[in-house]
């Protein structure tokens, strides 16, 4: 097929017509059909690829969301919430912009609950 | 990195994590940012397996390992993700009355609030691979959405999320 014959099919209908060319008529009625239903059908790989690109933006906003799900039962009275913000605020600023390894932060942590007083409820 | 430094990253995540993707940052700065045998897209591949199929959300460890070192790596991040259950057994039993004590109480609270600040950290460069168009970004924010709002089962926010994409695909709207 010519160069001028795979721009006018276009990718997956071109593909479909030279990874068969003994099954395949690339001429005439059969091939125009052939054509069509390579367009109308993307690769599996393409697909994939589409649809996974969906799944890991939803993956983005389920662990975003993972973060009140750890934080939320400990967001309770007036103490409550202003430990969370702070412990919460003070262990992101640590990772990003100090670049502390996680797992110092959370011995940190650790350290700096055993001074803590109970919260108020 | 051999199965078993491998598998002694997956278990300092799983040991110091109290909730399931609580272990991720941990996970991500060993794997992704000092050894670079795993990306964002990966580690954000394996959130998306472990919530579109059953079990718990900590499971996406052994898809981890799975992406770092094939089958043994999956076998591998099994075994780090039972070991502190198996661990826990014994130390429930001898110190079982003091993990009632207040003091200790407040230390695992403070571990697990600060883990909540490092896995939105975590979430960053997550988002800066996965998010990088319109489609995505209206899908991440929709998906915080309806989990806050309606709290629906993520295994149909996966499918939804990817639905829409392929069929923005489908009609050329975006290029993934």
């Amino acid at each position: 097929l010519s160069a001028a014959r795979k721009t006018a099919l276009g990718a997956n209908s071109y593909q479909a017509l030279t990874c068969f060319p003994e099954t395949v008529v690339n001429t005439g009625f059969p091939a125009a059909m052939a054509a069509l239903n390579a367009g109308a059908n993307p690769s599996p790989i393409a697909s994939k690829r589409a649809a996974m690109h969906g799944a890991v933006a939803a993956a983005v906003g389920i662990t975003t969301k993972t973060c009140w799900t750890i934080a939320h039962p400990y967001f309770k009275g007036r103490d409550g919430q202003i430990r969370v913000v702070l412990i919460a605020a003070v262990a992101f600023a640590l990772y990003v912009f100090a670049h502390i390894p996680p797992i110092w932060v959370l011995i940190l942590a650790a350290g700096v609950g055993a001074f803590l007083p109970e919260p108020r409820p | 990195v051999n199965i078993f430094l491998l598998y002694l990253i997956l278990l300092k995540g799983t040991v110091t994590a109290f909730a399931g993707l609580a272990s991720l940052p941990v996970i991500q700065a060993a794997l992704v940012f000092q050894y670079h045998v795993l990306t964002d897209q990966q580690l954000n591949e394996a959130v998306v397996i472990t919530r579109s199929t059953p079990g718990p959300v900590g499971l996406y460890v052994v898809a981890v390992g799975y992406f770092v070192a094939g089958i043994a790596g999956a076998i591998t991040g099994w075994a780090a993700m039972a070991t502190p259950v198996l661990l826990i057994i014994p130390l429930v039993h001898y110190v079982g009355r003091k993990l009632e004590n207040s003091r200790v109480k407040i230390i695992l609270q403070t571990i697990v609030i600060a883990s909540a600040g490092l896995l939105l950290a975590a979430v960053i460069p997550l988002a800066h691979d996965a998010l990088t168009d319109w489609l995505t970004v209206i899908l991440g924010l929709l998906t915080v959405l309806l989990l806050l709002v309606w709290e629906i089962d993520t295994l149909w926010i996966v499918v939804g999320a990817a639905a829409a994409s392929l069929a923005a695909s489908a009609l050329g709207v975006i290029h993934p």
